[in-house]
């Protein structure tokens, strides 16, 4: 066959560009192209959402939740770089995602079979969503040898406004969430169909997710999601603000947007059984895959301290011995770790105040785990 | 959060009956570019087909129960009082054929006209006239004998799309009156006339001559006329979701408290709100004569790239053409159009254009906007007779230069004129008891632009700006030289499926959150 006929069986005679326009062509030539655009359309349409879905829902998780699915595939690529050494996986607030640089570790680690640690802390993560991050993580395959839960009480109330299922919006919610929207959310069942629609409409109710990967600037200032992402590193890390030392005068205006927000959630403060069982759930995961567990509580200033009634802080003391007593959890306390100018806003470190925090860090947890790198 | 200058559905009318509570459920928003009014219009249309092309009255039935029921979704009391008034309009057209008295014809034309603008006058100025009397009685010390009232509450029970069916309605009166159509025999076809749900809402604004000849033809399923309809209800769908919403993210918030804004920023603003109003109304007309053409009827183009006139009398005629040429023939040419002295023209503009305004709202904003169109017309036409006598100068502006000038020139003034198009009625969402008339609004927005101010940058990056307003140019530029019908022609029908679905999808990922309103859904 000469090459002229191959191509001519190759080339689709339809998407041959038209030598005369259209309304030359006959009444039943231009119904039925007109039927077969309108027909390409609809089909269209349907492939395009069916292979937008396939790809939020498998191929490429960070579509639908880019803050977990970036840093899971940031982790895939770590464990094939560092096979052997212990992974130890930290799971925690944005408090942890800005704070803790593995890198800053793995800089000034000693070297040999030290643990691998890992960032995968979500912003506005209390023990709800870090019981999803570690869900999700074991369901991706990981096998941490330990994993560090970050405990801190704001985030264990639970109650009306501060409810964390609240903050979790149902688009980024993976099909593999759905044991945890039973038993964590306030109304499984419609959460369950706000996420059958979200798939059914993929591009239109993930849309500001995408369009946050896509171009970032076309989202308000206000509204910007890349945020929580955009920064990560390839250990998880979220670098926070480059401050150091932390300008006075912008310091204190941080401090004095935050404050009110904190004493607010403070007053009639009460650690909540959602909060407590979750946590709880968490360890037991963890455990009952082999890793060992130990929590940890991140820097804090002063200044935040202040903020914090003695009641408060007494009834969150009580809860976390009873927690630690009951099953057996070391901690890791760096509240007091770094001086107040490494964290911007009272309760975020900045990017030198995290790696000079992980370089403390990451001895703490070879220490608590133990030689053998954390199974049980 | 939404964030809309203008009124949305979001608080209709509660009725009490079971019926049309379920209805408003089903249908609890009248803009066509939802899901649910698609699964309602694609149900619609499956019935519409199935009918046998012989039982054409069944069909126009059809049509008629599902736009009322698509009124009545939103608010069944005025959807009543709509088909209510639109058999007064049908009686009095029949009225006015069945005798030859030309008086007792005019009179019965006034009445109908009467009819019409008092229920207009009632439910969309009643409020406006009456605080106004009200405060300049308390002006004058004395006493108005009535408090002010509130003009929220009185915005919700405005009947959608009131000023478009009044407006159908009076053509009508008049043309029958001028023998210029019969009188409308049949009654579900003059139903169907003010009725039909894709000019029900915001026009386009229909003349019965056009629209009830439409009706006795018998309708086929057209395939290459569902492509059009198609098309034209994505392209709608587009620049309503995609361009004229991301456009209200800039606008909105800056048109909501200007001081808060630096100059630049407030500038941009005006440029976002031109092609935003452009893309929200010409959207919606395209939905419209999209739907319209997917159950067989045409309705009139109401725009035609009005943003590349080279003056604003040309602007006039490619801007909401129905209504424009509804203005042109029931006002100005009665008043006596241009044939009287010069003096008499400019007067005639003047108060065709000032009319033009307020028929758009309630409001001093609109009446200032209608005044200003109408000496920026004047102002057009004084300078056009001067060129004249200057060839030099009249052919400098027919050069490209002259004519890109004049295009700029064209569009700065009526972007700077849309300052104006603001309604009374303020609900930010942020600031509930910020209310300020939409005259405060335009005057603290033109402080910030010819002032130098400090302030807050607009609430978007720039560059999506940019980037939007330089496409809205080059689909003018390409439909105005004919390169998109050429091309359009000689696009493959794959490749014309496949750019439909691209189309489908882009305005999906690039609708931001903001309300679904239409600017003109409270005309």
């Amino acid at each position: 066959m000469t090459r002229t006929v191959l191509l001519q069986l190759v080339r689709l005679p339809a998407l041959r560009p038209a030598a005369k326009p259209r309304g030359s062509a006959s009444v039943f030539a231009r119904r039925r192209g007109a039927a077969a655009a309108l027909l390409v359309g609809v089909v269209g349409v349907l492939v395009i959402h069916a292979v937008a879905l396939i790809l939020m829902e498998s191929a490429y998780p960070q579509l639908r939740d880019p803050e977990y699915g970036r840093r899971a595939a940031a982790l895939r690529a770590r464990l094939a770089e560092h096979p052997g050494r212990p992974l130890v996986l930290v799971v925690g607030s944005s408090r942890t995602c800005m704070g803790l640089s593995p890198a800053a570790w793995e800089a000034a680690r000693p070297g040999g079979a030290d643990p691998l640690l890992f960032n995968m802390g979500l912003v506005g993560g209390g023990p709800v969503i870090e019981l999803m991050a570690l869900r999700r993580a074991y369901a991706d395959g990981f096998r941490p040898d330990a994993v560090v839960i970050e405990f801190w009480p704001p985030f264990l109330r639970e109650d009306g406004a501060f409810h964390e299922p609240d903050r979790i919006d149902h688009v980024r919610l993976f099909t593999g969430d759905e044991p945890l929207v039973r038993d964590y959310f306030p109304d499984p069942d419609k959460t369950a169909a706000q996420m059958r629609h979200d798939r059914f409409h993929p591009l239109y109710e993930a849309r500001h997710r995408l369009l946050a990967q896509i171009a970032p600037r076309w989202q308000p200032w206000d509204r910007r999601m890349d945020l929580a992402w955009g920064g990560l590193d390839g250990w998880g890390w979220l670098p926070g603000l480059d401050e150091y030392p932390a300008k006075p005068d912008e310091r204190a205006k941080r401090l004095a947007h935050c404050e009110p927000i904190y004493r607010g959630q403070f007053a009639g403060y009460t650690v909540h059984p959602l909060a407590d069982r979750a946590l709880r759930e968490a360890v037991g995961l963890a455990r009952a895959r082999g890793a060992k567990v130990t929590l940890a509580y991140l820097p804090e200033s002063s200044e935040f301290r202040g903020w914090m009634p003695p009641e408060v802080e007494r009834a969150a003391q009580d809860y976390l011995a009873r927690l630690r007593r009951e099953l057996n959890l070391p901690l890791i306390d760096a509240r007091l770790w770094v001086d107040d100018g490494f964290l911007v806003d009272g309760f975020h470190l900045s990017r030198q105040g995290a790696a000079e925090f992980t370089r403390r860090f990451g001895p703490a947890v070879s220490a608590a785990l133990g030689p053998a790198g954390g199974r049980e | 959060m939404p964030l809309s200058l203008f009124a949305s559905a979001d608080a209709p009318p509660k009725t009490d009956w079971p019926y049309f509570q379920k209805l408003a459920e089903l249908l609890p928003e009248p803009f066509f570019h939802t899901s649910n009014f698609l699964l309602f219009f694609l149900a619609v249309l499956a019935v519409y087909w199935t009918i046998p092309r012989r039982w054409q009255m069944a069909r126009i039935w059809v049509l008629v129960v599902a736009s009322f029921h698509f009124y009545a979704a939103w608010s069944a009391e005025l959807a009543f009082l709509v088909t209510a008034t639109t058999l007064a309009d049908y009686l009095f057209g029949r009225l006015m054929d069945a005798t030859d008295r030309q008086k007792v014809r005019r009179a019965v034309m006034v009445t109908s006209i009467g009819m019409n603008l008092s229920i207009l006058c009632y439910f969309k100025y009643r409020g406006f006239f009456l605080n106004e009397l009200h405060d300049l009685l308390v002006a004058a010390g004395r006493d108005p004998g009535y408090a002010r009232l509130d003009m929220k509450a009185i915005a919700l029970f405005v009947p959608f799309g009131i000023s478009f069916y009044t407006f159908e309605a009076i053509s009508y009166a008049v043309d029958v009156y001028r023998r210029k159509i019969k009188a409308e025999t049949s009654l579900p076809r003059f139903l169907l006339f003010i009725l039909f749900l894709p000019h029900l809402v915001s026009g386009p604004i229909v003349r019965a001559g056009d629209f009830l000849t439409q009706t006795r033809r018998p309708k086929r399923w057209n395939w290459v006329r569902v492509q059009v309809g198609v098309q034209l209800l994505l392209m709608g769908a587009f620049k309503k979701m995609a361009i004229a919403d991301r456009m209200a993210v800039f606008c909105d918030p800056i048109f909501h408290e200007p001081d808060r804004y630096n100059t630049g920023a407030v500038w941009m603003a005006v440029l976002a709100y031109s092609i935003r109003i452009y893309c929200d109304f010409s959207g919606y007309s395209d939905m419209a004569v999209g739907l319209a053409h997917l159950l067989g009827y045409k309705l009139t183009n109401n725009f035609n790239m009005p943003y590349l006139s080279k003056n604003v009398g040309e602007f006039w005629r490619r801007w909401h053409i129905s209504l424009s040429s509804w203005l042109r023939d029931y006002l100005f040419i009665p008043l006596g159009g241009s044939r009287g002295s010069n003096l008499a023209t400019c007067r005639n503009l003047m108060i065709t254009m000032t009319l033009g305004g307020l028929w758009h709202g309630a409001a001093w904003s609109f009446v200032l906007w209608g005044v200003a169109h109408g000496l920026l017309l004047v102002t057009h036409r004084q300078f056009a007779a001067f060129a004249k006598t200057r060839p030099a100068l009249d052919a400098a502006l027919q050069t490209t230069v002259g004519t890109g000038f004049r295009i700029l020139l064209t569009f700065f003034s009526v972007s700077l004129c849309w300052v104006l198009f603001q309604p009374d009625l303020f609900p930010n969402p942020q600031k509930p008891d910020l209310i300020l008339n939409g005259f405060e609004r335009a005057l603290a927005m033109y402080k910030q632009m010819f002032g130098l101010h400090m302030g807050l940058p607009l609430p978007l990056h720039n560059r999506s700006l940019w980037y939007t307003a330089g496409f809205v140019l080059i689909c003018h530029l390409l439909v105005t030289r004919g390169a998109w019908q050429w091309v359009y022609d000689r696009l493959p029908a794959p490749v014309l499926g496949a750019g439909y679905a691209a189309c489908l999808c882009a305005a999906m990922l690039l609708a931001p959150d903001s309300g679904s309103s239409f600017i003109y859904f409270q005309f």
